[in-house]
């Protein structure tokens, strides 16, 4: 079996046109006439082979897209052609099985849709699934002193005055200390929760709210005090946020958006962080209602052990969503969340036997 | 004597890529990004084999494994720094200092890796900076631009490519880089001088526009105190203003550097030759702001699928607007029969894969 080539030495840049000859244990060139300015091509030389090397030293490249092949012969010296089928003039080797498989996936449309396919699936499992848990773990490990430091930052921007985002509130002490001993009170019973720091605060810009910051740092608004009708409300709300600090989910949401933006980064092949960023937001945006979702289960269970009515909290919940409407700038505790009202179910089912 | 042209080909076709790319990102994902070694290999080649000067293309060597290795390591320093600096930012930071002195040591290895893999017509590449040297241009020299304000930039810039590029060969021959200092600082000047004008445009433009009334609702929103207010008072039309400004301040920043990117990559490439050949690169700034800113959006509204379209359209780019000028009588260049700098591939490791390029 024969095929013309382009033959060059490793020293000339100048390629020598040769007729190759591939037997069962050699590869050998010779050089061919066929190219007009071959004008070294005398009777001496016609026949002399312009290399002859053992096939075993041969490396044929793996096939890439619709280019000439290449073959690496021993001291530096190669071949380029145009003869594309060269598989089936040399003996197998086992790499070459998996590189046709991979040419062959690359070239059909249906494995490539296929493969497309298996990657969006593959990344969008590891995005959803795996970067929750790596998060998770990412947290714990992180000092509870770095992410106080967050938390306390965070709170002292959002308390600059300049900024207009909070005011002092404007509650009475003794109402302040007695929403402080009822949590204390449930926290006894339960004996589950974190360290925590509850401030009260008024804003005109985020109305009744309540929400928890790095490093156990809650914040509960004058509104949402004066929304609700009894303390077990309150009490209700803050053992969500409490949720939110035990699991620390303040700091897993930040180290989420930084793990699924390095993963969307390495997907894209880091074209340009902005439109890397784009979807890693997005992502995260979905992340919360999962997060929520804990933060309601730890809440139900620190209000049935507490022997605190549990339908406190839908109550609370159903009139914070009605007090914003359909508007935008949702407080945290009720964004994020699609259905307000699958959620509360949980909440009024039936409690167990409280004395 | 009229000077022949040869010009610098691409043949690489988004299609083709995409096969390539999709499964290259499936197999990375599915190992865990071991296979990213391979995935890069068979990338280069791709874009090597495609671009083509005089109907020959270049070629590729790199083994993955030495990839591979390279990549482990820079892993395992990053998983390193994260543990210790938890335990004692002390010792993360020392770290970090000590890795950031071994830069240039690490670029002068990287280049020489990427240099002495790549051939083109059976001749090899090859890379002959020293650290030392390397070690000024790449650390003294960014000092020289903090202490001077950045005065510097453009000299600095003019040193860094020089040294690359001079210390570059093919086979035995070297690249001769003979661009000035002045040439540099004429390209910033340049700019200086447009900005220059663009402020003062702006400066009587918002004159005009502050007597305006709606000069008084600009400033009224968009003071601090009032900033939360306003978001809730104006609501959407907060946001156009504020996408408005963020969006001009994005197209200033493309345009700036894709001017600084076309007209370093022409200077440079301009008074580039190596034995009789001379290079011709006619980049032009509209050319990159338009392909940066159709490539953001591409990947932006395709979720990053038209990345290999985008890698593609910038290779051909950047392959057809450069051009070999003189003869190109190949037989001028001789390769290199040392044995040392074939077997190199196969022991060195490209420790952290970086990228650098000429501009």
């Amino acid at each position: 079996m024969q095929f013309e080539a382009d033959y060059y030495d490793g020293i000339s840049p100048r390629a020598k046109r040769v007729r190759v000859t591939v037997t069962d244990q050699r590869m050998f060139g010779r050089s061919s006439n066929t190219q007009d300015d071959s004008e070294v091509y005398t009777s001496d030389n016609a026949f002399d082979d312009v290399f002859d090397v053992p096939l075993t030293d041969c490396h044929v490249q793996a096939k890439l897209g619709s280019g000439r092949r290449l073959i690496d012969l021993p001291e530096g010296h190669r071949l380029e052609t145009d003869f594309q089928d060269l598989e089936q003039l040399l003996p197998a080797k086992t790499s070459h099985g998996f590189w046709r498989v991979v040419h062959y996936a690359e070239t059909h449309l249906i494995v490539i849709v296929l493969a497309l396919i298996g990657t969006l699936a593959v990344s969008l499992a590891l995005l959803k699934y795996g970067v929750p848990i790596a998060a998770k773990y990412a947290a714990l490990a992180t000092p509870e002193l770095i992410e106080k430091d967050l938390g306390k930052q965070t709170l002292e921007v959002l308390d600059h005055e300049k900024l207009g985002y909070f005011q002092t509130s404007k509650l009475t002490a003794d109402k302040q200390t007695h929403i402080q001993n009822a949590l204390v009170a449930m926290c006894k019973k339960t004996q589950t929760c974190p360290i925590y720091d509850l401030n009260f605060r008024s804003s005109k810009a985020i109305g009744a709210n309540a929400f928890a910051l790095p490093g156990g740092y809650m914040v509960i608004t004058d509104k949402l005090v004066a929304l609700a009708d009894n303390d077990d409300e309150i009490t209700a709300v803050l053992a969500h946020e409490l949720g939110h600090v035990k699991l620390r989910h303040a700091l897993r949401q930040t180290l989420q958006g930084t793990i699924s933006g390095l993963i969307i980064v390495a997907i894209t092949g880091d074209i340009s962080s902005i439109a890397a960023g784009l979807p890693a937001l997005m992502v995260n945006m979905s992340y919360t209602r999962e997060l929520e979702t804990e933060a309601d289960t730890y809440a139900l269970q620190s209000l049935n052990t507490a022997c605190i009515a549990a339908k406190s909290f839908s109550t609370i919940l159903s009139k914070l969503s009605q007090s914003y409407g359909e508007g935008m700038n949702l407080p945290e505790i009720i964004s994020s969340h699609p259905d307000t009202k699958s959620r509360m179910i949980p909440f009024e089912k039936d409690q167990r036997s409280c004395t | 004597m009229l000077e022949t042209k040869t010009p610098v080909q691409f043949t690489g076709k988004a299609g083709e890529y995409f096969g390539i790319w999709i499964v290259n990102l499936l197999l990375s994902i599915i190992t865990l990004g071991i296979y990213s070694a391979w995935a890069k290999v068979r990338r280069l080649k791709y874009f090597y084999n495609n671009t083509l000067i005089d109907g020959v293309g270049f070629d590729y060597h790199a083994k993955p494994i030495a990839i591979l290795k390279g990549r482990i390591i820079a892993f395992l320093l990053f998983v390193t720094y994260t543990v210790l600096s938890k335990f004692s930012p002390l010792m993360g930071g020392l770290l970090l200092v000590g890795l950031f002195l071994l830069t240039p040591w690490l670029i002068v290895r990287s280049m020489l890796f990427n240099a002495r893999n790549t051939s083109h017509r059976g001749l090899r590449f090859d890379f002959s900076g020293k650290t030392g040297k390397a070690a000024v241009v790449f650390l003294a020299y960014p000092l020289l631009v903090l202490v001077t304000l950045g005065l510097a930039l453009p000299f600095v810039s003019q040193r860094s490519n020089k040294f690359l590029l001079e210390n570059h060969q093919f086979g035995l021959s070297h690249f001769q880089s003979k661009a000035l200092v002045k040439d540099f600082y004429m390209i910033y000047l340049k700019l200086l001088g447009i900005i220059f004008c663009a402020i003062l445009f702006f400066i009587v433009l918002g004159v005009v526009f502050s007597n305006a009334a709606l000069g008084d609702w600009v400033t009224n929103t968009l003071s601090p105190k009032n900033l939360m207010q306003s978001i809730f008072k104006y609501g959407i039309w907060f946001f156009v203003v504020v996408a408005g400004v963020a969006l001009f301040y994005a197209g200033m920043i493309l345009s700036i550097s894709a001017y600084i990117k076309s007209r370093t990559t022409n200077l440079i490439w301009n008074h580039t030759h190596i034995e009789h050949v001379s290079f011709v690169s006619s980049q032009r700034m509209r050319d990159l702001v338009f392909l940066n800113l159709t490539n953001m959006l591409a990947i932006i509204f395709t979720f990053g699928l038209a990345a290999p379209w985008v890698h593609i359209r910038m290779a051909r780019y950047k392959a057809e607007h450069l051009a070999l000028t003189g003869e190109t009588d190949w037989d001028k260049f001789v390769g290199e029969k040392k044995e040392s700098a074939r077997a190199f591939g196969g022991e060195m490791v490209d420790m952290f894969d970086m990228d650098i390029s000429f501009g």
